[in-house]
């Protein structure tokens, strides 16, 4: 009878230690289901931001652009439309401007001027493409052109030379706003 | 100390005070618990204050007022000689130095017939509970497992699923990147993050004066001696300045304007000068149409 009742005992331990450990392990593939599920849900969410977003142009500068910056972008389009550099006479960055705060998010607003004082209008356009191409934040506000030589000095066959100003203006991302998420829905 | 001599055949038996060994043990040690129970670890401090043998004592004790314990003891002999069907042995009363420490009842809580003096059918009725209890805690338990095995299973099949899909949603947006395969959940989240920062002004973006100026160049007129004399493209929209040979070529060079679409041609303006005729035409940009 003893030997029944020590043996029922150590059946109770055992179904008892078998019952705690099966229940941490439903416990643990109870997170795992919460944290892939979790993740599945959020990685869905991103994909579907993504396809809203990837359509999109870009339009905001992630940081401020100075004049090295600009400089540097206006002589990449030259070189990538075929130009030569010397084609180009200035360029300048001009002043930020505060946009305020939007989703916690804070804008600038930042000018430029580029100028060309003897290029073709058809070169000139050539680069304005290839510009808008590879610099979509920056947008071209204002062109001015006037004739760089009279037409009277133009030897026959010559394409007029323009002098060509350009306003560009770009928004940048300062940073967070304070006691703000910078989390921004598009 | 002292003892009594009869031995009453019946279930509960009631013997008189003298008949028992009797013990005020002071300063219990920890662990007592409350009414009369039968402990051998506290039989070595009853040995000093019985005058017998504790090894042929068998003793139950009972809390009191106070951390005393009130021990009653029976020979081992004289329980041995019990008929079988007993099932409880107690005093008639406590003797009347322990009147004060114990309660009123505690005559009637004490019984001698615990441990491995403990009545058979008491214990065979224990023993009874035992093996009905013990077994279904094991079925409880096994049950239980069963019941965690088959949830834990199913969760694991669910997250290997849902890990499945992630890897696959992560290949979705690695292409949608452009980035390799093994990107991970942080990296998306941060080119997202970026996406929604540069992908959308806090403002009306300014009119892209480029567009604008290419429209119009595409439908330039080409009017004998008609110079550009400047064409300036702004949010306002362009203005025209033109030296023509004389004013009805200026007005030809208007009228031969095209103006691009968002573009209005304003009313043109000759001007006679003395080597011909300036025109200025300005065309402005059209008011977009409410959404």
């Amino acid at each position: 009878m003893k030997t029944r009742r020590i043996l029922l005992w150590v059946l109770v331990a055992t179904s008892a230690g078998w019952c705690a450990w099966t229940a941490a392990g439903a416990a643990s593939a109870g997170r795992d289901r919460a944290a892939a599920s979790s993740d599945v849900g959020e990685l869905l969410a991103l994909a579907a931001d993504l396809r809203d977003l990837r359509g999109r142009t870009p339009t905001v500068h992630l940081g401020r652009k100075d004049k090295a910056d600009v400089l540097d972008s206006v002589a990449s389009s030259l070189s990538s439309s075929g130009l030569p550099r010397s084609s180009l006479t200035s360029v300048t960055a001009g002043a930020e401007s505060p946009l305020g705060a939007r989703a916690g998010v804070s804008h600038a607003r930042q000018t430029a001027r580029v100028q060309f004082d003897d290029i073709t209008v058809a070169d000139f356009l050539r680069w304005a493409a290839r510009w808008q191409r590879e610099n979509p934040a920056w947008i071209m506000t204002a062109i001015d052109i006037t004739p760089a030589k009279p037409p009277a000095t133009l030897s026959p066959g010559e394409a007029p030379r323009a002098r060509v100003r350009v306003e560009l203006e770009s928004v940048f991302v300062v940073g967070p706003s304070a006691g703000s998420s910078a989390r921004e829905e598009p | 100390m002292t003892r009594s001599e009869s031995l009453p055949r019946s279930a509960h038996h009631v013997w008189p005070a003298e008949r028992f060994y009797w013990a005020v043990i002071e300063s219990a040690p920890a662990g007592r618990r409350d009414g009369a129970f039968n402990n051998r670890l506290f039989d070595g401090l009853l040995d000093e204050q019985v005058p017998a043998n504790v090894v042929g004592l068998h003793a139950v004790y009972l809390t009191t007022h106070g951390d005393r314990l009130l021990a009653c003891a029976a020979k081992r002999a004289e329980l041995d000689a019990l008929p079988e069907d007993a099932t409880s042995l107690r005093p008639a009363s406590v003797p009347a130095f322990a009147e004060s420490l114990a309660p009123p009842d505690a005559a009637s809580r004490i019984n001698l017939l615990q441990g491995p003096y403990e009545p058979r059918p008491v214990r065979r009725e224990r023993e009874r509970r035992t093996n009905v209890v013990l077994p279904a805690l094991v079925g409880t338990f096994a049950l239980a497992g069963v019941g965690f095995a088959r949830r834990a299973s199913a969760d694991k099949a669910f997250a290997a699923d849902a890990r499945a899909s992630a890897v696959s949603v992560l290949g979705a947006c690695a292409e949608l990147l452009d980035a390799p395969t093994d990107i991970t959940i942080g990296e998306i989240r941060d080119r997202v993050r970026e996406f929604r920062l540069t992908r959308s002004r806090p403002d009306s973006a300014p009119r892209d004066a480029a567009g604008c100026l290419t429209g119009l160049l595409a439908g330039w007129p080409t009017v004998d001696g008609a110079q550009t004399q400047s064409l300036r493209v702004d949010s306002s929209g362009a203005h025209i300045v033109v030296h023509a040979p004389d004013i009805d070529a200026a007005r030809a060079f208007a009228s031969g304007v095209a103006a691009p679409p968002g573009l209005a041609r304003g009313e043109p303006q000759v001007d006679a000068s003395a080597s011909g005729a300036v025109l200025r035409l300005r065309l402005a940009h059209q008011p977009e149409a409410a959404p």
